[in-house]
C-alpha cells in the first residue's frame, strides 16, 4: 500500500546527496539520548556549491515534517515540534474536507497491549493540538501501532527514540 | 550344651549391649532431571516401518519438560516390548528409574492398537499400563496422551503433551512485513497457518473449548477484534468501534469477551462485550490506560494493566464493576496479567532493575518470583496444567519463544529458526 | 547324649522327676479307693451287749449273716397233758436258753470279727499314712534336690556369663578404643565424605521436590557394601521423590569399604535434603 517510485527516489537520492553538506542545525539543541534523528524523511536542505551560489530558504518554513517523535515515557508534544503542527492545522484549517489519520507510535520496551495505549496517548496529544487550534474533530482519525510498526529495528536508544513517533498521515 | 549356652549369651549381649552406633550421613541433592529408558516401541503391520516412532514422540514429550533424561538407545541391555518379559536386573544395572515398553499393532487398513506400561524399576512393578486404538491421522495426539500418563504418573502433575499453542510470526517481505497468525501441538509440529495479513496481528486468545481464537488485527489500518473458528477458518468481527479496539480475552464460560476500547477520544478503558448480541458494558471509567484485561478462573473478577498510580502495575475488579483494587506493589512497571488455570498465581510482565522480565506472583502470599532472564521478555501464558509457562524473548532481532516451569527451575528454549516469533498463547486442555 | 559327661546332672534331675512323678502316680492310684476315716483316738474295747445305738456299719462290710428267725411253731393243742406241757416248756426253755446262748456267742464272735477287721482296718489305716507321710517326706525331698540343681546350675551359668560378658566388654573396649583413634586421626570423617560423595552424584532429585525436603532413610549394608536393606524412617517428599533416594542407594551400591575397617557400621542414617 505505501509503494515507493524508486526512480524518483534514486533521483532524490543523488540531488540530496549532491546537496548534503551543511545541514541546518536544529534550532533546540537538546541531548544527544536520541542520537541523529535521521529517520525523518525529510531532510534539511544544505547550501554550498561549486559555483559558490547559496540556496534561498523556503519563505514558507520549509517542508512539512509528517513525523513527530517523543520522548521516553511521554506523549507531550515538545516544543520544538509545536510549529509543526500549528502548520498542519493551518492545512487543515484550510481545507476543511481533508482528513488526516494520526498513527501513534511506541518503543518496543514492556508489554505490547499498553504501548498501544502509549501510541494513542501520543496520537491523542497531536489530535487535540490540532483541535485547539480550529480543526474539526471530523477530520481526524486516530490509531495506535504500539510496538508493531517499528521505524527502526534495533535495541539502541537511537532505535527507541526513531520509534516513539506519530506519523501524520493524508488520507485524501 | 555349654557351647550353645555361650552361643545364646553371646547374642543376649550383642542385642542388648552398648552395640554399634548409627553411622550418620547428610546428602544435599541437587534437582536433575530423572533417568528413565523409552524402549523402541515394537511394531506388527504391513508397512516396514510402523506410521509414527511413538517412542521418540514420548522421548521428546518427556525430556522438553526439562524433568526427564531419557536414555539412548545404545546403552538399553534388553529391549522387551511387552512387560512381561522385562528383566528388573538389566534396568537397575542401567541405572533408570523407571521404564516404559509398548508395541503398535495394525488391526486394519487404517487402525491401529498402541499399547505401553510403565514400570517403576527398583520398585520393581507396573505404575501403568493402557492401550489405545488410532489411526495413521490420531496416531500421534495417541503417543501425546501416553506421554501425558507416563508424565503424571511419575511427577503428580498432569501432563501436556497433547495441547496447543497459538503465537504470532512476522517476516520481513519486501518493504513491509507478512504477520502470520499461527496454531501448532506444544512441541511445535502440526503447524498451521490460520490468518496471514500485511498489516499487524496481535493478542491471539484461546476460547475454553479450544475451538476459537480472538484476536486484533489492524487491517485497513484500525484495530478491530475477530473470533475465528479455527476447524472452519470462519471468522467474525466482535469490535471495530472507532479507535482502539484491543486486549480480547475470552470469559471462562466462553459467552463473553473483556475487550479494551479507546473511543474518539482515545481513553482506553475495559469493556464486557456479550459475543452474541455485540453489547458492551464498560468496567473502568479512569482516564489513565487502562487495558490488557484477563479474567479470573472463577469468572468473578478481571484483572488489568493500568497505570492510574503514575506507572502500569496490575490491578483487578468485580466482573459485574466496581472500585478496582490495586494488586501489585513490587516494582515500577508491572503489565499483562494472566492467572494460573488452578487461580494459585498470577503472571506478569515486571521491570526488574531495568530489564522486562516474566514475575510470577503467588496470590496467597503475594510473593513475587521473577522467572525469566532476558531484557524483553513479555507475553507469559500458563499451560493449563498451571506448572509452566510460555513467554517470548529476544534473541538478537528476533523474538523467540521459551517455557518455564512455574517454580522458575526449569527453562526450555521452544521455537528455533522460524523468525520473530511474539504473543505465545497456550490452549487450555482439549476437551474431547 | 548319655555318653556326654556333663550331661549328668540334668540326666539324673530327669530321672528323679520321672520318679517322683512317676510315684505319685502310683500312690495316688491307691488313694483311689475311699476308706472311712476312723480317728485313733477312740477306744476299741470289745463290748458285750450289742451297741444298739452305734451306727449300722458301712455297705463294705461283709453283709451280717441274717440274724435266725425264731422259729415259730404252732403250738399243738393239748387237752391235758400239764407234765408233759411243763417238760416241754422246759425243754423250750432249755432249748430257748441255748439259742440265746448261741446268738449271744454268735454276736461275741461277731463283734470280735468286728473288732478285729476294724483293728486291721486301723492298722492298715496308719501303715498307709506312714507309708503317705514317707513319700511326701521323700517327694519334698526330691524336689528340694531340685530346686537345689537348679540353683547351682543358675549360679554355674551366672558365672559363665560373668566371665564371657567381661571377655566381651573387654573385645568391645578393644574395638571401641581402635574405633575412637580411627576418628581422632578423621578417618570417619573421610568414610561418611566418601558414602556421602557416592550417594549424591548418584541422586537425581526430581524438580517437584519441594524446598523443605528432609527424607531420613535407614540403609543396611554388609561387609563389602552391598546394599541389603532400605527403609524410610521419616520423609516429607512424594512417591518421586522416594523413587529417586531408593534409585540412589542400590545405584550407589556397593557402598565404599572404610579406610579402617573397624569404622565399618552395618547401619546407615541417611538424612536427605535438596539444595536450594
Amino acid at each position: 500500500m505505501f509503494k515507493v517510485n524508486w526512480v524518483i527516489a534514486g533521483l532524490t537520492a543523488l540531488v540530496l546527496a549532491g546537496c548534503a553538506g551543511q545541514e541546518i542545525p536544529d534550532p533546540e539543541p537538546t541531548d544527544t539520548t536520541y542520537g541523529d534523528e535521521s529517520g525523518a524523511s525529510t531532510d534539511g536542505m544544505g547550501g554550498g556549491d561549486p559555483y559558490g551560489g547559496e540556496e534561498i530558504g523556503d519563505p514558507f518554513g520549509g517542508e512539512l515534517q509528517m513525523i513527530i517523535y517523543f520522548d521516553f515515557d511521554s506523549s507531550e508534544v515538545r516544543v520544538q515540534d509545536q510549529e509543526t503542527v500549528s502548520r498542519h492545522a493551518m492545512e487543515l484549517g484550510n481545507n476543511p474536507r481533508t482528513r488526516v489519520r494520526l498513527e501513534g507510535h511506541a518503543d518496543e520496551r514492556g508489554s505490547r497491549e499498553y504501548n498501544i495505549g502509549l501510541g494513542e496517548r501520543r496520537s491523542q496529544a497531536v489530535r487535540q493540538m490540532l483541535l485547539v487550534q480550529g480543526v474539526s474533530a471530523s477530520q481526524i482519525s486516530t490509531v495506535s501501532f504500539g510496538e508493531e510498526r517499528p521505524a527502526s529495528m534495533g535495541s539502541s536508544e537511537s532505535d527507541y527514540a526513531q520509534n516513539r513517533r506519530v506519523e501524520i498521515k493524508y488520507t485524501n | 550344651m555349654l557351647n550353645r549356652l555361650k552361643l545364646s549369651l553371646a547374642i543376649l549381649v550383642f542385642v542388648a549391649g552398648p552395640g554399634y552406633a548409627e553411622l550418620v550421613i547428610d546428602v544435599q541433592g541437587i534437582a536433575q532431571p530423572t533417568p528413565v529408558a523409552i524402549v523402541p516401541f515394537g511394531w506388527q503391520g504391513d508397512a516396514a516401518d510402523m506410521p509414527l516412532d511413538v517412542a521418540e514422540v514420548i522421548v521428546n514429550d518427556l525430556r522438553r519438560s526439562g524433568r526427564f533424561a531419557p536414555i539412548p538407545e545404545s546403552k538399553m541391555l534388553q529391549k522387551p516390548t511387552n512387560g512381561a518379559d522385562l528383566d528388573f536386573q538389566d534396568w537397575s544395572f542401567v541405572g533408570v528409574e523407571a521404564v516404559v515398553v509398548g508395541s503398535v499393532v495394525q488391526e486394519g487398513v487404517n487402525a491401529y492398537t498402541l499399547q505401553f506400561q510403565l514400570f517403576d524399576v527398583f520398585g520393581r512393578r507396573q505404575l501403568v499400563g493402557y492401550r489405545m486404538p488410532a489411526s495413521r491421522g490420531t496416531m500421534r495426539g495417541a503417543a501425546h496422551r501416553a506421554a501425558d500418563m507416563i508424565y503424571e504418573k511419575l511427577t503428580g502433575i498432569k501432563g501436556v503433551f497433547g495441547t496447543k499453542v497459538a503465537y504470532v510470526t512476522a517476516q520481513q517481505q519486501g518493504q513491509g512485513r507478512l504477520y502470520s497468525l499461527i496454531v501448532s501441538d506444544q512441541d511445535g509440529e502440526n503447524e498451521h497457518t490460520i490468518m496471514e495479513s500485511t498489516d499487524p496481528i496481535m493478542s491471539p486468545a484461546w476460547s475454553p473449548d479450544s475451538r476459537q481464537l480472538a484476536y486484533v488485527s489492524f487491517e485497513g489500518n484500525r484495530s478491530s477484534i475477530f473470533v475465528q473458528t479455527l476447524r472452519t477458518g470462519n471468522r467474525f468481527k466482535v469490535s471495530s468501534k472507532p479507535g482502539i479496539n484491543g486486549a480480547p480475552a475470552f470469559s471462562p464460560d466462553g459467552r463473553k469477551l473483556v475487550v479494551t476500547l479507546g473511543g474518539v477520544d482515545g481513553n482506553l478503558d475495559i469493556h464486557v462485550l456479550d459475543i452474541t448480541s455485540r453489547q458492551t458494558r464498560r468496567l473502568t471509567t479512569h482516564r489513565a490506560i487502562d487495558t490488557e484485561g484477563t479474567w479470573s478462573p472463577d469468572g468473578r473478577y478481571v484483572y488489568f494493566t493500568s497505570d492510574r498510580s503514575g506507572g502500569p502495575q496490575v490491578y483487578r475488579v468485580s466482573a459485574n464493576g466496581g472500585t478496582p483494587e490495586r494488586v501489585t506493589f513490587e516494582g515500577s512497571y508491572n503489565a499483562r496479567p494472566r492467572l494460573s488455570p488452578d487461580g494459585s498465581r498470577l503472571a506478569m510482565v515486571h521491570n526488574d532493575r531495568g530489564n522486562y522480565r516474566i514475575a510470577v506472583m503467588d496470590l496467597e502470599r503475594k510473593n513475587l518470583l521473577v522467572l525469566s532472564e532476558g531484557r524483553q521478555d513479555e507475553s507469559p501464558s500458563f499451560a493449563p496444567n498451571s506448572d509452566i509457562l510460555i513467554y517470548a524473548t529476544r534473541q538478537g532481532r528476533n523474538g523467540v519463544l521459551e517455557t518455564v516451569s512455574a517454580d522458575g527451575l526449569i527453562r526450555q528454549k521452544m521455537s528455533e529458526g522460524r523468525g520473530d516469533v511474539r504473543e505465545p498463547v497456550w490452549s487450555p486442555f482439549p476437551r474431547y | 547324649m548319655l555318653g556326654d559327661s556333663k550331661n549328668i546332672i540334668p540326666v539324673s534331675m530327669a530321672v528323679l522327676l520321672h520318679v517322683v512323678i512317676f510315684g505319685s502316680m502310683i500312690t495316688a492310684y491307691e488313694y483311689a479307693r475311699p476308706t472311712p476315716f476312723t480317728p485313733l483316738a477312740v477306744q476299741a474295747t470289745l463290748v458285750t451287749e450289742v451297741p444298739e445305738n452305734a451306727p449300722p456299719p458301712p455297705v463294705v462290710e461283709p453283709e451280717p449273716e441274717p440274724e435266725p428267725e425264731p422259729i415259730v411253731e404252732e403250738p399243738e393243742p393239748e387237752p391235758d397233758n400239764s407234765e408233759e406241757l411243763r417238760r416241754l416248756a422246759e425243754e423250750e426253755k432249755r432249748r430257748q436258753d441255748a439259742l440265746i446262748e448261741q446268738e449271744r456267742l454268735e454276736k461275741l464272735r461277731q463283734q470280735e470279727d468286728e473288732a478285729e477287721r476294724k483293728r486291721k482296718e486301723r492298722e492298715e489305716a496308719e501303715r498307709q499314712r506312714r507309708e503317705e507321710q514317707e513319700k511326701e517326706r521323700k517327694r519334698i525331698e526330691a524336689e528340694r534336690q531340685r530346686q537345689e540343681g537348679i540353683r547351682r546350675q543358675r549360679e554355674e551359668n551366672e558365672r559363665l556369663r560373668r566371665e564371657m560378658e567381661s571377655e566381651q566388654r573387654q573385645v568391645e573396649i578393644d574395638a571401641e578404643s581402635d574405633r575412637l583413634a580411627a576418628i581422632d586421626s578423621g578417618q570417619l570423617a573421610v568414610y561418611q565424605a566418601m558414602i556421602q560423595q557416592k550417594i549424591y552424584r548418584n541422586w537425581k532429585v526430581p524438580a517437584s521436590a519441594q524446598d523443605d525436603l528432609f527424607c531420613s532413610v535407614r540403609v543396611r549394608q554388609a561387609r563389602g557394601g552391598d546394599v541389603l536393606g532400605v527403609s524410610f524412617l521419616r520423609c516429607n517428599g512424594d512417591e518421586a521423590v522416594k523413587r529417586s533416594i531408593e534409585a540412589a542407594i542400590f545405584r550407589s551400591s556397593p557402598l565404599p569399604d572404610p579406610p579402617d575397617a573397624n569404622l565399618f557400621d552395618p547401619n546407615i542414617l541417611l538424612n536427605l535434603t535438596k539444595q536450594q
